[in-house]
């Protein structure tokens, strides 16, 4: 975690992280765990304002099929086949809404931790003329 | 195809091909002043293309094409033309680019500081960056995308057409000339629209870049008012606007929470454009004092 | 008898985690999501970051920080925040 040493003035001062050791207890704050009603989360739903378009009959294949002798590496990045560290292709190309889902913080299915963290960085870093880019856009407009 | 025309519009360079010639006149006269570009320089394509031969001529629709396209996506009658390559020139900067973070807002720049004004369609972002590009203090920077440099935190100018809607065109041709209007569009989901030919130096200056310096969140037809932004609603209001923020990862965030560390936010509410320019103005006076 | 769950909070270095006045925004780098958590989140991730915990330990290491406080058991309520965060992936019972 980082440590905040600019607040905006007002508030109180952050909770500091366990691993640092014993609390100042003059520092020692209210912790409220369930105030009824409280809305504790915001997940960031960035969208076009334009028209939806239907995500479920969309594919993604990891990697795309023109560099399917290419490994995925954690990064999303394509690197030699048998590179330590890095991924063979997926077995199928994932769907649009198996993305969506990932996007969400389910994991990619079939795929092991870091796996999933390895074609999720590929799918982000897809470009224009790369198969599976439109279905990766449109996932990402308002429903 | 068998009309088209390249130019550039800040860092993208656009090339717009349509199977009638209508369209095309329309972007040659309005993006006159703006550089021309060889078509292997585009990195932006837009095709206006009829679904079958025959519809060039027997009820003309344009389907909008180009690097990305949306499925589904309904066409327009070709008197929309233009309309159709404003809407397809935006997708493809929504869809593709990523050279910078975008911003659904507009932006006007003084003394290479901008305020950039967050908000939906109606929220009278478009109208208040025109209102404020006529006056001599400021630059008209763009009123579709606001263009975030990652790497330095500036931004980029993108000043197309500005597309002004219903009251809007009206209050502008009181203000512009009649030569910096495009045509008269009528029937859109949107009611009348009309494109103005952003000013001269708008132009001319269009890859200066600037810092931000005020986050605006513009409210048309609220009662006067103002109010600080907490930096949290800030960003999160700046993420809901933003096309490609997702795809940009980590560095996207890391720079809008910088961009809100370091930059007031507030909403305004105003019920004219005067009334909004005037208040745009009295808060750059205070933030500069 | 089973077991109590045990609570895993995210990976050393996976989240970025950036106050701003009273909320937080957290940048999750295994899903490229960008969440903004109120109180008691941000808190339960940290006391979890370094080592998993049931509840009830989990109680006791919230416990030794704040006063915690609550519109109900302590308990429920933390099954409840977490239940949130495990809606967001940002933790995971096992």
């Amino acid at each position: 975690m980082t440590e905040d040493s600019s607040s905006d003035g007002a508030g109180e001062p952050a909770a500091q992280p366990l691993a640092t050791g014993s609390i100042d207890p003059a520092r020692r704050r209210t912790l409220q765990l369930g105030a009824a009603g409280a809305i504790t989360a915001l997940t960031v739903r960035p969208a076009f304002a334009q028209t939806a378009a239907s995500v479920f009959n969309c594919q993604i294949p990891v990697p795309d099929p023109a560099r399917s002798s290419q490994y995925v590496a954690l990064d999303g990045t394509l690197v030699p086949s048998g590179t330590q560290g890095a991924f063979p292709p997926a077995a199928r190309p994932f769907t649009g809404e198996e993305v969506r889902r990932a996007l969400a913080g389910r994991s990619l299915p079939g795929t092991s931790y870091d796996q999933g963290t390895a074609y999720m960085n590929y799918i982000r870093r897809l470009r224009a003329g790369q198969s599976g880019f439109t279905c990766y856009a449109s996932i990402q407009l308002p429903r | 195809m068998r009309h088209s025309h390249s130019f550039r519009v800040g860092p993208v360079g656009f090339r717009v091909g349509s199977d009638w010639a209508g369209p095309i006149a329309d972007l040659r006269r309005l993006y006159a002043a703006y550089p021309a570009i060889d078509d292997s320089f585009a990195s932006a394509t837009v095709r206006l293309e009829a679904t079958r031969p025959w519809r060039r001529w027997i009820r003309p629709a344009v389907h909008i094409h180009g690097d990305y396209t949306i499925p589904d996506a309904l066409p327009l009658p070709l008197d929309q033309g233009l309309l159709a390559a404003e809407m397809g020139m935006n997708l493809q900067v929504a869809l593709g680019w990523r050279q910078h973070l975008l911003l659904h807002a507009s932006a006007v720049e003084r003394g290479g500081r901008a305020v950039v004004m967050v908000g939906a369609s109606g929220s009278g972002k478009s109208t208040l960056a025109a209102m404020l590009g006529e006056k001599p203090d400021w630059r008209f920077m763009g009123d579709e995308f606001a263009m975030l440099a990652l790497a330095s935190d500036t931004l980029h100018a993108f000043p197309r057409l500005v597309s002004l809607k219903n009251d809007s065109i009206a209050a502008m041709q009181g203000i512009v000339p009649q030569t910096r209007f495009g045509p008269r569009i009528s029937g859109t989901p949107k009611g009348n629209i009309r494109h103005l030919i952003p000013p001269a130096d708008a132009i001319a200056r269009m890859d200066e870049p600037a810092v931000p310096a005020l986050l605006l969140f513009p409210t048309f037809g609220e009662d006067p008012g103002l109010r600080p932004v907490a930096q949290s609603e800030a960003l999160i209001r700046l993420t809901d606007s933003s096309t490609n923020y997702v795809a940009l990862g980590e560095p996207a965030f890391a720079a809008l929470v910088r961009l809100v560390r370091t930059v007031p936010a507030v909403a305004i509410g105003y019920r004219s454009g005067d009334e909004g320019v005037d208040a745009v103005e009295a808060l750059w006076t205070e933030l500069s004092g | 008898m089973m077991a109590a769950k045990l609570w895993h909070g995210p990976r050393p270095g996976r989240l970025i985690v950036e106050p701003l006045d009273s909320l937080t925004a957290v940048f999750d780098g295994r899903s490229g999501q960008t969440h903004i958590l109120a109180p008691p989140l941000p808190e339960l991730i940290a006391a979890l970051a370094d080592r998993p915990a049931t509840i009830a330990e989990l109680a006791v290491r919230l416990n030794e920080m704040f006063d915690l406080t609550a519109d109900g058991a302590i308990t429920d309520m933390l099954a409840a925040r977490l239940g949130e965060l495990a809606a967001l992936g940002l933790v995971e019972a096992r």
